[in-house]
């Protein structure tokens, strides 16, 4: 007795605040902190004197038993280790809000308390009239607290709530006199025992009520209105207690009620998931967004009590929805601020951290739930799983496009920056010892890459990526200091990513990475729309991935499906085939050497994630390799044309880094040993070329602070080295020889006339001359042509740029005049993959021989080194000395050009060719995906039309659905 | 080696006589087709070493200075890399080293060189010059490498050795008549190749004062020019090779190559100019489906 | 932006080297495309296959800077000749400067008019005058012969000339242009 009294510690503090007289707020203030704290100790010791306590099972109970009697005259209290977390979690909501409740509205606080003993309440109860109690109180406290303010929206969403709750309140009792009257008992497991017609009533009453009150998909409208109208701290609280609570209550009534097939519960909440998170794709305020998360959580919580039992229930039911609702607590923490006070730097991970929760972005508590939640899903319920999948990546959109819209202007009220630390210091802790717990799922013993060379080859390639943007992040300012930090995680999790032995741990590494860049973005200033399209694409990517190792029981190994779904993940991630939307819009945006990063470095990723899908499933070839050839050609041949048109420097070199990505696909599809060395070769020179070219690109927008070539122009006369390592670059990517580029052009032609795949080969050369066009385009609109008198400062990028730009040239001619080092290497490595068809190249010495070709690369630069040479010493010697003359000294019909911006040729670039491609029906990325978009959010519009806004429609939902269930389970059984 | 050298040397300096000998035949030829008497044979070898010979001349800046070199050494890699006469195993110079794609490749060098330099002279009208050329040289090099694949896969090879020594089998072995869809398309590329109208729309003397080199003088321009006269000749030989079964003799060789060399000048002689896209178009569609309907064939 | 030195001065070269060279540059003159006055429709015939200038190797340039010759076609007006000698100016040495009409000698028919010069070696060192009022182009093709017969002697030295006394025409041009903004050195 005196036991159970311990858990309603707080119930005294409202009645001691309630009694105390509102002069002396301090006084109350203190005694509450006191109870409050009191209370939470309580809690927790009682759980561990009990023997509850235990994280390793969060499903371990203990029935406490108050007095004598059965219930309703005593009150039985089962104790979790789960239902401990959750008190935890709610008592620290209570307790950081505290002070804000104090400050804002003093007279609240024993409504606080109240809700807060109704909360836990109800999540010890164990018996249904007992909860019906609390249910009870904790209506009344909400609405209470709600309407505290009587200001408009608040008041509406008080009534509203107040409609409800009548409802569910006759429902409720409805359910409970069938339930008492045909058993006579009223404990939750008296559920199990009914039979016959009352056991159809109770389960329609009590789905009907449970699926209202957590606000499930198609009853959450009233949620909705709720979240919105309600005050943010009065959100933030009633998520982190009573919803919880709430949530948990019905995760444990949910399994008793005698519905027959649980799987209804499955069906309900997938299908809500889908159509609630399209809804959801239409929320724009802060509140709605939280209410349509809730309403995943909700379906989740269904999809789960439908599809899974026992203590895997529990754990994954009480993991996802604690520390949802934590994080739903700290972002309306953030998300609503009413005093303006700006607080950046933490401000970003403060508001990230809780999406990412609520997201189930790795190592995120909530990931490590879910990820075991759909395996189960995947391996049981296939339909189910890619319904739950479909709905979790909509939620996944309009979160991240929530966080990149606040993400720049992030306003903490100073009341909450507390408790919005201290809420996200909880989640965080909570990951490392879920983490932890879980760390025996990850995998490193044996790669999922069978062979080692091509393990090093990547290990190799991620680690010196990383290492090479690392010198130039020095000296930044403002909102793009710490974006090194996020550099370093990404590119430390790619770097292990090639050792990762199962499907777990690479997509963990793949997601850790891919997010840890997106937040690198998003610190670039104006990076807002970037951000949130590689944050969209990425989890795209990801629950692409997820979906494919999931599909097939966590390796690489079933082909079919899985490969195909992780085919596509590698395709988005490199930006093929359509979805280079992401690209030409973060890579200009993103700070520094981020972008150097991305698509140098963190490209190579869906490059590795290919090669390990196609040596686990066939042991090499692809059975789709043709359409992964096509795709890579037609990719390289529109982003190519499209790279000629582009308005700004990095939007063409984003461009340009798909198309000569496009070429590493060929030389996959292919699978051949001439194709993969042709890829590899590719891959690694890629790598070399694109960040040497966004390094010079940093150097250029740090010096200048545009890069758009409009007000570009003529800097080679003030950044001579940038200007000639880009020249390299460039050189080596048109595919001109003595450089780099052209051996894997030589490679991968060879290899696809030995497939006969001529069409292929076509557009594939038709693409790298396209690229002529804006690799002049680059160099011109840069570095030639009349400097503006804009960019007169400019000087010289500084050495920590020039530094690895200048390592990345000289890896661009050692690879043009010895390509025999790489290909000594490449050719046994590939020649050693047993699913590889067709001949290798012979190397003798510096010559290279196919079946129908040769190069000999070493011969071919000495002959060009060696006539340039000449020429240029002949030129010297033969003493004529040209004269310097200024940049507007030009045979100009005598006049003299006025200024230099006149004279130089930028705007609408390659203008004939746009008019000789004006034949072309347009079929832009862009259309295809707006048009997505618009029907995307036709079809969420449509479903939300449900939530009119109005009590009573919300009122005839629920009998609706009360109707429905009834017709559905009455002729079900 | 010192053989090898011997005819490395010989060989540039024969082509750059015969490519500014061709030249000034082509003018005037020319000029008899509009009724002129035109210059002496020997005028572009004047002019050259009066550009040569001038005392002062101008530069823009390091591309500016670097891309006559650019353009000759460009030149003088395409020309090593055919061989020229065939069964004169000393002719073949440097071309052990690559096979047509190679060829292909390389060939743009002296091109971005020369775009590089007109970048980098400032003047608006050699940019312009330089954007059209790129633009039609990625549609002209369509057909031409269609045609150029479809030749080397039907043949089996992509050495240039390997095609000529294909074609030594009488007058019909020639790929001209073994490929004559590929030929048509790919002889249609070389009229852009060689700057002859109708395509003449990057050496504009009309509106854009002939393009990327109009700020070029002097010594550059005499660079510039030489290395023009031996692309020519590195083109007329390759062609040669590609389509006309090579030469296996020096008359033969400069019996084709001048006749060869004929064909643009005449066609030159009789057209006006496109605009840019109907340039671009037409590479797009004519010859690309002339070229096409031999690949197809060689894939079949 | 501009350039700002002196032009260098050159020195004197008499050798056998030279005397070939003089012969190439008689022999291949090219023609600045820069017609200033109405005397600029005589040139014209010149290209046809009536006259063909062609057969001496002359040719036209559309750029100053690939040209040897320029031909100041008639009378000069005082606007033009601003125009006229930045052209000039941008030509690469050695150059030369051939002045059709009467015109360009004492003025011609415009000899009192106030736009006109009216002696045009006192701004521009003029190497062969052609006159008439136009000179045909039988005229006009002799002038040409005659500048060659100057430069195989080596005594088309006008633009030698006018680097070392640039002083001189620059302060005649300056009387004329009064609204000067060229910059002081157009090479």
């Amino acid at each position: 007795m005196v036991k159970a009294l311990a858990i309603f510690l707080p119930l005294l503090g409202a009645f001691i605040n309630a009694w105390l007289p509102g002069k002396n707020p301090k006084a109350s203030r203190v005694v509450s902190y006191l109870l409050l704290t009191a209370g939470l100790a309580a809690v927790v010791m009682l759980s561990i004197q009990l023997g509850a306590w235990n994280l390793n099972d969060l499903s371990n109970s203990v029935i406490l038993s108050t007095g004598v009697g059965a219930p309703p005259l005593s009150i039985n209290l089962e104790i979790t280790a789960g239902g401990t977390l959750a008190a935890i979690v709610m008592y620290a909501a209570t307790i950081f809000s505290l002070r804000r409740f104090a400050l804002t509205t003093p007279r609240s606080q024993p409504l606080v308390l109240g809700l807060l003993t109704a909360s836990l309440g109800l999540l010890f109860a164990t018996d249904i009239f007992n909860s019906f109690v609390f249910l009870e109180i904790g209506s009344i406290v909400t609405i209470g607290l709600t309407a505290a303010c009587r200001c408009g929206s608040r008041w509406e969403a008080a009534i509203k709530a107040a409609l409800v709750s009548g409802l569910v309140t006759i429902l409720y009792l409805l359910a409970v006199a069938a339930l008492y009257r045909s058993t006579g008992m009223l404990t939750l497991e008296a559920l199990g025992t009914l039979t016959g017609g009352s056991a159809i009533l109770v389960a329609i009453l009590l789905l009907t009520v449970i699926v209202t009150e957590i606000k499930a998909y198609p009853l959450t409208g009233w949620g909705l209105d709720f979240y919105q109208g309600t005050s943010s701290i009065v959100a933030g609280l009633y998520s982190a207690t009573w919803s919880l609570a709430v949530l948990l209550w019905a995760a444990k009534v949910l399994p008793l009620l005698p519905v027959g097939n649980p799987i209804i519960y499955a069906w309900i909440g997938a299908g809500g998931l889908v159509l609630s998170q399209l809804a959801g794709l239409r929320a724009s305020s802060s509140g709605r967004i939280m209410g349509y998360s809730t309403s995943a959580y909700a379906s989740l919580l269904l999809v789960a009590a439908g599809t899974t039992t026992g203590a895997f229930y529990t754990q994954i039911v009480t993991v996802l929805m604690v520390f949802s609702s934590l994080a739903k607590f700290s972002l309306f923490m953030l998300g609503n601020p009413e005093k303006k006070d700006r607080w950046s730097g933490y401000g970003t991970i403060l508001f990230l951290a809780p999406v990412l929760v609520l997201a189930g972005i790795p190592p995120m508590p909530v990931f490590w739930a879910k990820f075991s939640f759909l395996a189960h899903l995947a391996s049981n319920f296939p339909v189910i799983f890619y319904a739950v999948l479909t709905g979790l990546f909509l939620e996944a959109v309009y979160l991240f496009r929530f966080w990149s819209a606040r993400s720049e202007k992030v306003r903490v009220e100073r009341a909450s920056k507390p408790s919005a630390v201290a809420a996200v210091l909880l989640m965080l802790t909570a990951a490392i010892w879920i983490t932890r717990m879980s760390w025996g799922m990850l995998d490193f013993s044996g790669s999922i890459i069978a062979s080692d060379g091509i393990r090093n080859i990547f290990h190799g390639l991620f680690a010196v990526g990383t290492l090479l943007c690392l010198p130039g992040v020095f000296n930044r300012t403002g909102r793009e200091k710490n974006y090194w930090f996020w550099l370093l995680i990404s590119g430390a999790a790619l770097t292990i990513l090639p050792a990762a032995g199962n499907g777990l741990t690479f997509y963990l590494l793949w997601e850790i990475s891919a997010f840890a860049a997106v937040i690198g973005v998003s610190k670039g200033v104006a990076a807002k729309n970037g951000t949130f399209w590689y944050a969209v694409f990425a989890s795209l990517s990801g629950y692409l991935l997820l979906a494919g190792i999931l599909l097939s029981k966590g390796s690489f190994v079933i082909a079919g499906l899985p490969a195909i779904l992780l085919t596509i993940a590698a395709l988005v991630k490199m930006g093929q085939f359509g979805t280079h939307l992401w690209n030409i819009r973060a890579y200009p945006v993103a700070p520094g050497t981020m972008p150097a990063f991305l698509a140098g470095t963190a490209s190579k990723a869906a490059v590795l994630l290919l090669v390990a899908v196609a040596l686990t499933t066939t042991g090499g070839a692809l059975p789709w390799g043709r359409v992964l050839a096509w795709m890579g050609a037609l990719t390289a041949l529109a982003t190519a044309m499209l790279a000629a048109f582009a308005p700004d420097y990095r939007k063409m070199l984003a461009y340009a880094s798909v198309s000569q990505l496009g070429f590493v696909l060929m030389g996959l599809g292919l699978a051949s040993i001439l194709g993969w060395t042709a890829a590899f070769y590719q891959t690694i020179h890629h790598l070399i070329f694109k960040m040497a070219l966004f390094l010079g690109a940093a150097g250029v927008v740090y010096r200048t602070g545009t890069s758009e070539f409009n007000n570009l122009g003529g800097l080679v006369k003030k950044m001579p080295w940038t200007f000639a390592f880009t020249l390299i670059a460039v050189i080596s990517f048109a595919s001109v020889p003595p450089l780099a580029g052209f051996g894997g052009k030589w490679l991968l032609y060879n290899g696809l006339v030995e497939a006969g795949w001529l069409p292929v080969l076509i557009v594939g050369m038709f693409a790298s001359v396209v690229a002529f066009l804006y690799s002049f385009r680059l160099l011109h609109g840069v570095f030639l042509g009349q400097l503006s008198p804009r960019n007169a400062h400019a000087k010289e990028a500084p050495l920590p740029l020039l530094i690895p730009q200048a390592i990345l040239a000289m890896a661009i001619m050692v690879l043009g005049f010895k390509p025999t080092i790489l290909l000594n290497f490449l050719v046994p490595t590939l020649e050693a993959i047993p699913g590889l068809s067709g001949l290798a190249p012979v190397i003798q010495g510096d010559m290279v021989l196919t079946a129908m070709g040769t190069w000999n690369a070493w011969m071919v630069g000495l002959m060009v080194m060696g006539f340039f040479g000449v020429a240029f010493v002949f030129f010297w010697i033969s003493g004529h000395k040209p004269k310097y003359v200024g940049q507007l000294d030009l045979g100009f019909a005598g006049e003299m050009p006025p200024s230099a911006d006149e004279v130089h040729y930028s705007n609408n670039f390659f203008r004939p060719y746009a008019r000789a491609l004006s034949f072309l029906p347009k079929i832009h990325a862009e259309k295809i995906f707006r048009g997505t978009t618009k029907t995307f959010n036709m079809l969420g519009d449509g479903v939300r039309a449900l939530f009119t806004g109005d009590g009573r429609t919300y009122l005839a939902h629920s009998l609706i659905f009360l109707l429905l269930l009834f017709v559905f389970l009455n002729g079900g059984m | 080696m010192l053989a090898n050298f011997t005819s490395v040397a010989l060989t540039i300096v024969g082509a750059l006589t015969w490519g500014l000998l061709l030249g000034g035949i082509s003018r005037s030829v020319t000029a008899r087709i509009h009724g002129r008497m035109g210059p002496r044979v020997t005028q572009n070898f004047i002019d050259l070493w009066k550009l040569f010979r001038k005392t002062s001349s101008i530069h823009h800046g390091g591309m500016f200075w670097m891309a006559p070199m650019f353009r000759i050494t460009g030149a003088i890699c395409v020309l090593l890399m055919v061989p020229l006469v065939i069964g004169q195993n000393i002719t073949y110079n440097m071309s052990f080293a690559g096979d047509v794609f190679l060829l292909i490749y390389i060939m743009f060098f002296g091109c971005l060189g020369m775009a590089l330099g007109a970048g980098n002279s400032g003047h608006p009208y050699a940019v312009i010059a330089v954007s059209r050329g790129l633009a039609q040289m990625s549609s002209y090099e369509l057909s031409f490498s269609i045609a150029v694949v479809a030749i080397a896969v039907g043949l089996h090879t992509f050495k240039i050795e390997g095609i000529v020594a294909a074609q030594q089998a009488g007058i019909t072995s020639w790929n001209i008549f073994r490929f004559p869809f590929a030929s048509a398309g790919a002889l249609l590329a070389f009229l852009p190749m060689q700057m002859a109208y109708p395509f003449g729309i990057v050496l504009a003397p009309q509106e854009i004062p002939i393009g990327p080199p109009t700020e070029y003088s002097s010594r550059m321009l005499s660079f510039m020019l030489s290395g023009r006269a031996l692309f020519g000749v590195a083109k007329l030989i390759l062609f040669v090779s590609l389509l006309f079964g090579g030469a296996s003799s020096w008359l033969s060789l400069f019996v084709k190559t001048f006749l060869l060399y004929m064909y643009p000048i005449v066609v030159s002689s009789v057209f006006p100019r496109f605009r840019t896209e109907q340039s671009i178009r037409f590479l797009w569609f004519i010859p690309t489906t002339l070229a096409l309907v031999d690949l197809v064939r060689v894939m079949l | 932006m501009y350039c700002n030195q002196p032009p260098e001065k050159p020195g004197n070269k008499k050798e056998l080297l030279e005397k070939i060279t003089n012969m190439a540059r008689a022999n291949s003159l090219w023609v600045t495309a820069y017609g200033t006055g109405c005397g600029a429709i005589e040139l014209r015939p010149l290209h046809t296959s009536r006259f063909d200038m062609e057969r001496f190797g002359i040719a036209m340039r559309p750029t100053p800077r690939q040209a040897d010759v320029l031909i100041i076609s008639g009378y000069l007006a005082t606007k033009t000749l601003k125009r006229v000698i930045r052209v000039y100016e941008q030509m690469q040495d050695p150059k030369y400067i051939v002045a059709l009409g009467s015109c360009t000698i004492n003025g011609g028919m415009y000899f009192d008019s106030y736009n006109t010069l009216n002696v045009l070696d006192k701004y521009l060192p003029v190497d062969v005058y052609v006159m008439g009022c136009m000179p045909r182009p039988e005229a006009i093709i002799d002038g040409f012969s005659l500048l060659m017969q100057k430069i195989k002697d080596g005594r088309a030295q006008g633009w030698k000339h006018y680097k070392e006394n640039l002083d001189y025409y620059r302060e005649n041009q300056k009387k004329i242009i009064t609204d000067w903004d060229l910059p002081d050195y157009n090479w």
